[in-house]
């Protein structure tokens, strides 16, 4: 009975506690199924969650390489067409220079990057590479090339004005190659801009050579750019006022160029080279040559 | 509707599964916390958060064991949390009934026969720490055996034993001041 007591006291004071008539289920419903308002709230901050969520997987692509066998371009790559590196081949990483459907790379760059409408650039800015009557033009999936398009072997190069090494290959092993092989008319050689090493500075810089490139001066800007990194930290080369002034020739309208600076149309398609060259490998330092 | 079948109409999907669990339980869920917290809008969110963690987990119970007393189990431990976190500096020594009172002439059960009111007990119940509060309202509310406590809160039996007897003991020596003041405010003459 003594135990019953205290319980008879304990039940007493939990009936005081509470009504019998507590009725909880609306709220813990609306909590469960949220009002219309709460589900806009609520719709708000999942949107601001997942643009997060989609700037970090695009960071994800560009910044980290995927081991992802399903993502294995080099094998991909051994199972396209020996004798083609177009968009067909690698759609998933083939983006137009200045973004469109496939094939409607800026027109500009096309129209202008041949040996027929190239400016008369000043021979400063004009190595044994880049000289007069060498054929240069642009590729299916949008890469300006050098050299003859028909050659056996296709080199497709990534580089990074910033980068040191790009830098010393630029002016040793590079130079030797296009001497031998492509003025020769045995390889031709596809050029492609980076901006992992000097970031920002990088990418003003690659802006700089396509818009020389509407001119059909993209060979000689790349020329110009390495150049210009010799004596000088990537911040000071390629700063925009310097990138600005760089005038390769009297055929060159720096009005034309500048404008093509200020709008910095070529973001998406340096975008993709990074893309493409992390996806396929490439950073590994390997050197994709090709023979038919 | 009956409690399997309620939980089975929550696993797959069904929320009025969940509506029936919660009429339910809602009332002596609620009355616990309260014991526990002294604070009804505290034990009421403390409840529905215990009913929302249920509705999300629904998955992982085992539906042939009955879901009250694990349901009222988690309420208990949930209160029991929510005090500690609001009162952190609470101690034993902070507790009235740590007061040097004169030994008892009456034992506990004959206090607790003597205790009039629910008001008395409940704050009494107030003045013990939260876990001793908690191991009341299990046995003497909620009706819980001793294993059963130990059981839920992992501690030998014989903790659970001690746990009730010190807080039986606080309550008398409680629920002893209460009769004395009471009595000294009627004129009564006390030992």
């Amino acid at each position: 009975m003594k135990r019953n007591k205290l319980v008879d006291l304990v039940q007493a004071a939990a009936e005081h506690a509470a009504p019998n008539t507590l009725d909880l289920w609306p709220a813990i419903r609306a909590r469960i199924e949220p009002t219309p308002e709460s589900s806009r709230r609520w719709m708000g901050v999942l949107t601001a969650f997942a643009a997060v969520i989609l700037v970090a997987a695009a960071a994800f692509v560009i910044f980290s390489r995927d081991d992802d066998p399903k993502h294995d371009v080099q094998s991909e790559w051994a199972a396209a067409p020996q004798d083609q590196t177009l968009c067909a081949n690698f759609p998933q990483y083939c983006v137009p220079l200045v973004g469109g459907e496939a094939g409607n790379y800026s027109p500009e760059l096309a129209n202008l990057e041949t040996s027929a409408s190239r400016p008369n650039v000043d021979s400063t800015y004009t190595s044994v590479a880049w000289q007069t009557g060498v054929v240069r033009g642009i590729s299916a999936d949008g890469t300006p090339f050098i050299g003859n398009p028909n050659a056996p072997i296709r080199v497709l190069l990534f580089t990074d004005p910033a980068c040191p090494h790009c830098q010393e290959y630029f002016a040793g092993d590079l130079k030797r190659f296009i001497e031998d092989y492509v003025l020769t008319g045995q390889a031709v050689l596809e050029l492609r801009l980076l901006w992992g090493t000097g970031w920002e500075d990088s990418e003003r810089a690659a802006q700089a050579a396509y818009c020389a490139g509407e001119q059909g001066a993209y060979w000689e800007m790349v020329n110009t750019l390495f150049a210009l990194l010799q004596d000088r930290p990537a911040s000071e080369a390629f700063a925009l006022d310097q990138l600005q002034q760089i005038n390769l020739g009297s055929d060159f309208d720096m009005s034309r160029y500048g404008t093509c600076l200020d709008t910095e149309r070529y973001t998406s398609a340096l975008t993709a080279n990074n893309v493409f060259f992390v996806r396929s490998g490439s950073d590994r330092g390997a050197e994709r040559l090709r023979e038919k | 509707m009956d409690e399997q079948k309620a939980i089975a109409r929550l696993q797959a999907g069904d929320i009025s599964g969940l509506e029936m669990l919660v009429r339910a339980y809602q009332v002596r869920a609620v009355r616990a916390a309260t014991l526990i917290t002294h604070d009804r809008m505290l034990a009421e969110d403390i409840v529905q958060t215990a009913f929302i963690r249920a509705y999300e987990r629904i998955h992982q119970f085992d539906a042939a064991r009955p879901f009250g007393p694990w349901f009222l189990r988690c309420v208990v431990n949930d209160a029991v949390k929510a005090v500690t976190r609001r009162r952190p500096s609470a101690s034993l020594d902070d507790s009235p009934d740590s007061l040097d009172l004169p030994d008892p002439a009456l034992t506990p059960e004959q206090l607790l026969d003597q205790a009039e009111t629910h008001a008395e007990i409940w704050t009494a119940l107030a003045q013990l720490p939260p876990e001793q509060r908690a191991v009341i309202v299990l046995r003497y509310y909620l009706d819980l055996s001793e294993a059963e406590i130990a059981a839920h809160q992992a501690v030998p039996q014989g903790t659970i034993k001690w746990r009730l007897h010190t807080a039986r003991e606080r309550l008398r020596k409680l629920l002893r001041r209460y009769r004395q003041d009471h009595m000294e405010t009627h004129g009564y003459e006390t030992k």
